[in-house]
């Protein structure tokens, strides 16, 4: 091989050397930027980041030590399936999901006195992996026009006769639904939990769609009478200048008073199976229950706290004012065990299926 | 003497390791969507669905899709007389044409459903029309770019210069573009989720979210995965096949850079104004004033401080995805121009294509499944804290773009050119480019740019695989809109806008037939033999 020649096909080889590691130390690089800090938390969770950032921020400011998440509307459970040692802590809006990741093995015990101390066993789970530090309850939001409250007693009243085409849900896919069509499934069982589906479909204004503010939204504009909600709404929608008046035509019902009770939604907090600093997520989890952090929670979230009474924002002490057995932000809670709710979605979900309940009525 | 024959024999394999390689890399996805899916087709739960939600999910994706590709015909109408004619506007109206690439279908659903309350399967192919009537201006521009100057000069001097004449005989120089375009806005309304969830209609890819994240069982979805897939699977190889068949390819002359354009004058003019107006209303001018009267009070400085972190974020995607998606599709036609391995070739562009046709949630669910980290192994870690899946699950998905962009160019190659590839086996990229670069530039660079445009706007993967503080322009929009916050995205969707215009000016311009690309003359050489034509050579 002539010099020449030899030069160039140095020249090449070394190209094509530096095309192949171009890729390795491009991703080295980038790994090396997203390196966390010693004092780094990461969660991942599927709550909406303005519910959980500025409890985040507190924590941060109170401690020094950063949290940095990662939100995912979607696939949290394979995510953390497939990447367990990702994130530290994870937070979902409810703790079903937990229950799932528990019964997968992604989730580590808590082992915190405290958190046992203060978080009432209804919201904690028994084999002590995971716990909630909120819940609302899922209620009937009515007209305040035209409806009156008397009118409404129980959940099966979405399936009355007389609510035919006045009813508004959002997907019987979503999380929220799914979780309490799987508690009034534990508490009543398949067939009246069918029937109670069955007779909402019939009566819904038209095809699921939206999430639970659109509901409030369709009340307002005459589209139904009645919505399946979560409590913490209303407060949500009369602290924001374009949903204040959804929020204004509406009033929320707490069903089944003199039942069972009304059904909630917990929040679920858990340490992943793989944390690298127990101790910093166990104490960012011990956060969260404080008093301080709870009030904080209540204010910004609408919804209730798990630890005991403290006080309350005056719109979640308002709700279902009026209400024989509700007052004072008071209500009676059908309490369902946490762990049979996420048994049940497979069943919720082929109700669902047969009676086709996403599709035009 | 052995030497060489073995240096001859490393040679030859190597190209075929390097394709058998990439044609590996490239099926990873559907491989592992095939082995979790295909043992639960066999299971109770495909049955249930197939009694239950299925059939009606299927009728309503078939006839979104439909329609959608309808509409997306329809309303390009304006746009793609901008490619036979001259008349008043004509540039502005091409251009403007184009604008609804800029906005995501799922945004401009959201939008509409908001202000105008629509719902339903109606609303929800208008939308998706809207979005994909920029690839049939684009792509039937492109191949109006092959009408030889003499056909248009005796049209005009038989005085068949008015639009319907004219249409009628320059009509099926487009045909196959168009069947393209219908094929490519068919497998993007196929694998739409968020903008069906939002008009309430049960689509099959609605119907595997609802399946999937309801179970939390990846295995669950599967199934319906792979049943969307068998579907979209037909029409995304049936292009692939046309692209690479003589009969299509005598369908292609390529006998003048720029097209000479017919004139339209008097109440002529105005045809394709009014054909293209519905797309101007709908596409642009509603969405941008929506969105401009709600940015108007909410652009501050703390936004803006966001909106930037998250277009770094957005532009890191953007442009890796592209260019990861543009080394891909070079790395399969370089190959197949060379003529190594040809069956391997086709079959990573069938796997590439097949990809395409993938709902991107499940592409990237795959790649959570591919990527597992086994124990905490470090070199899995240190790819999942970074954005790198991401982009490489964007860079698979549009590979099929860079592709059909690519073979299609090739088609226009000379003999000669194809000789050489093939003679001298070499399947490096610099010979490559040094043969077809004259060729392919221009198609590539359009699919870049388009490529580009799609991945600023992306959100099923970025959802699924963001890595920590890695917050896009469409994830921050989604989120917002979650909390009924939509108004309060404008600055976001804004920003996404845009970064978006360079690029879109740039595919403008590369789809005007007036302009120059620089590609050289050629046709097939004279003689017989499929796949040649009548050997008019433009000099």
């Amino acid at each position: 091989m002539t010099p020449t020649k030899t030069h160039r096909a140095r020249r090449a080889a070394g190209s094509r050397g530096a095309a192949a590691l171009a890729p390795v130390l491009a991703v080295a690089a980038l790994a090396a930027a997203c390196e966390r800090g010693p004092a780094t938390l990461r969660v991942i969770t599927d709550r909406t980041e303005s519910n959980v950032a500025p409890i985040f921020a507190a924590y941060a400011k109170a401690t020094g030590v950063r949290i940095e998440p990662v939100y995912l509307e979607k696939g949290l459970i394979s995510r953390l399936e497939s990447r367990p040692t990702e994130a530290d802590i994870v937070i979902t809006r409810d703790a079903d999901l937990l229950e799932i990741a528990r019964t997968k093995g992604l989730l580590q015990p808590l082992a915190s006195k405290r958190i046992e101390a203060v978080v009432p066993a209804e919201f904690r789970d028994p084999a002590g992996t995971y716990f909630s530090d909120s819940y609302r309850a899922r209620v009937i939001f009515y007209s305040r026009d035209r409806v009156r409250p008397d009118e409404l007693a129980t959940y099966e009243d979405l399936g009355a006769e007389r609510w035919k085409g006045r009813v508004c849900i959002r997907s019987g896919y979503h999380d929220y639904n799914l979780n309490f069509f799987g508690q009034y499934l534990v508490k009543n069982g398949p067939e009246r939990t069918r029937e109670l589906l069955e007779r909402l479909k019939a009566n819904l204004a038209a095809a699921p769609a939206g999430n639970d503010r659109d509901q409030a939204k369709a009340i307002f504009e005459n589209r139904c009478d009645l919505a399946v909600m979560n409590s913490y709404y209303m407060g949500i929608m009369l602290s924001s200048p374009d949903q204040r008046p959804w929020g204004l035509a509406t009033r929320v019902f707490f069903p089944d008073q003199q039942g069972c009770g009304a059904f909630i939604l917990r929040s679920g907090l858990a340490l992943t199976k793989a944390t690298r600093d127990v101790e910093a997520a166990r104490s960012f989890l011990e956060y969260v229950v404080q008093e301080n952090a709870q009030d904080y929670m209540s204010k910004l979230t609408y919804a209730y706290p798990v630890r005991g009474r403290g006080p309350l924002p005056e719109i979640t002490r308002s709700l279902g004012e009026g209400q024989p057995g509700v007052s004072d932000g008071s209500f009676k809670i059908c309490k369902v065990p946490l762990d049979a709710v996420a048994a049940q979605r497979d069943a919720v979900i082929r109700m669902l299926d047969e009676i086709r309940f996403d599709q035009r009525p | 003497m052995r030497s060489d024959s073995i240096s001859a024999r490393s040679a030859s394999i190597a190209p075929r390791l390097r394709i058998a390689a990439l044609l590996l890399l490239c099926s990873l996805p559907l491989a592992a969507l095939v082995i979790v899916g295909v043992p639960r087709i066999f299971d109770e739960l495909i049955v249930h669905l197939a009694a239950t939600v299925l059939p009606a999910q299927l009728l309503y994706s078939l006839a979104t899709a439909a329609g959608a590709v309808l509409v997306g015909a329809a309303l390009a109408a304006g746009g793609v007389l901008c490619g036979l004619f001259e008349f008043p506007g004509r540039r502005l109206l091409q251009r403007a044409s184009l604008a609804p690439l800029l906005l995501p279908s799922w945004f401009l659903s959201i939008v509409v459903q908001n202000t105008l309350g629509a719902t339903g399967p109606v609303a929800l192919a208008l939308v998706l029309g809207i979005g994909a009537a920029p690839l049939f201006q684009l792509l039937a521009t492109a191949a109006l770019r092959t009408v030889p100057s003499q056909y248009v000069e005796v049209l005009e001097q038989g005085g068949r210069a008015r639009p319907w004449p004219a249409v009628r005989h320059l009509a099926p120089f487009a045909v196959p573009a168009l069947a393209a375009a219908a094929v490519l806005a068919l497998l993007l309304a196929w694998a739409d989720e968020a903008s069906a969830r939002t008009f309430a209609v049960p689509t099959l890819t609605v119907g595997l979210h609802d399946q999937w994240f309801g179970r939390q069982d990846d295995a669950a979805g599967a199934p319906v995965a792979i049943v969307l897939l068998v579907i979209a699977i037909v029409p995304a190889l049936g292009l692939w096949a046309v692209l690479t068949r003589g009969g299509f390819r005598d369908s292609v002359r390529l006998q003048r850079r720029g097209m000479h354009r017919l004139p339209l004058r008097g109440p002529a003019a105005a045809v394709p104004w009014l054909l293209g107006t519905p797309q101007l209303v709908a596409g642009v001018i509603f969405p941008a004033a929506v969105i401009g009267f709600w940015s108007v009070e909410r652009i501050d400085r703390v936004r803006l401080a966001t909106v930037g972190a998250d277009l770094v974020h957005t532009l890191t995607l953007a442009v890796g995805g592209t260019l990861l998606a543009a080394a891909l599709a070079m790395a399969v036609l370089r190959h197949e121009v060379a003529a190594t391995a040809p069956r391997l070739v086709g079959a990573t562009a069938r796997v590439v294509l097949a990809t395409f046709a993938v709902p991107p949630v499940v592409l990237a669910l795959a790649f959570l499944w591919l990527l597992p980290e086994g124990g905490g192994a470090a070199w899995t870690r240190a790819i999942n804290e970074t954005p790198a899946p991401l982009i490489a699950a964007a860079g698979l998905r549009y590979c099929a773009v860079f592709l059909i962009a690519g073979q299609a160019a090739l088609l226009r190659v000379a003999r000669p050119h194809a000789d050489v590839a093939r003679v001298t086996g070499r399947t490096d990229l610099r010979s490559f480019l040094r043969l077809f670069r004259p060729f392919v530039a221009a198609p590539l660079a359009a699919a870049a740019c388009f490529v580009f445009l799609e991945a600023l706007k992306d959100l099923s993967l970025s959802l699924v695989l963001q890595p920590f503080g890695f917050t896009t322009l469409s994830t921050r929009l989604f989120q917002l809109a979650q909390t009924q916050r939509i108004p309060e995205g404008a600055p976001w969707v804004l920003c996404q806008a845009l970064v978006g215009l360079y690029p879109l000016a740039l595919l403008a311009r590369m789809a005007d037939p007036a302009h120059d690309t620089g590609a050289r003359d050629a046709s097939w050489g004279k003689g017989g033999g499929k796949g040649q034509g009548d050997g008019a050579v433009d000099r």
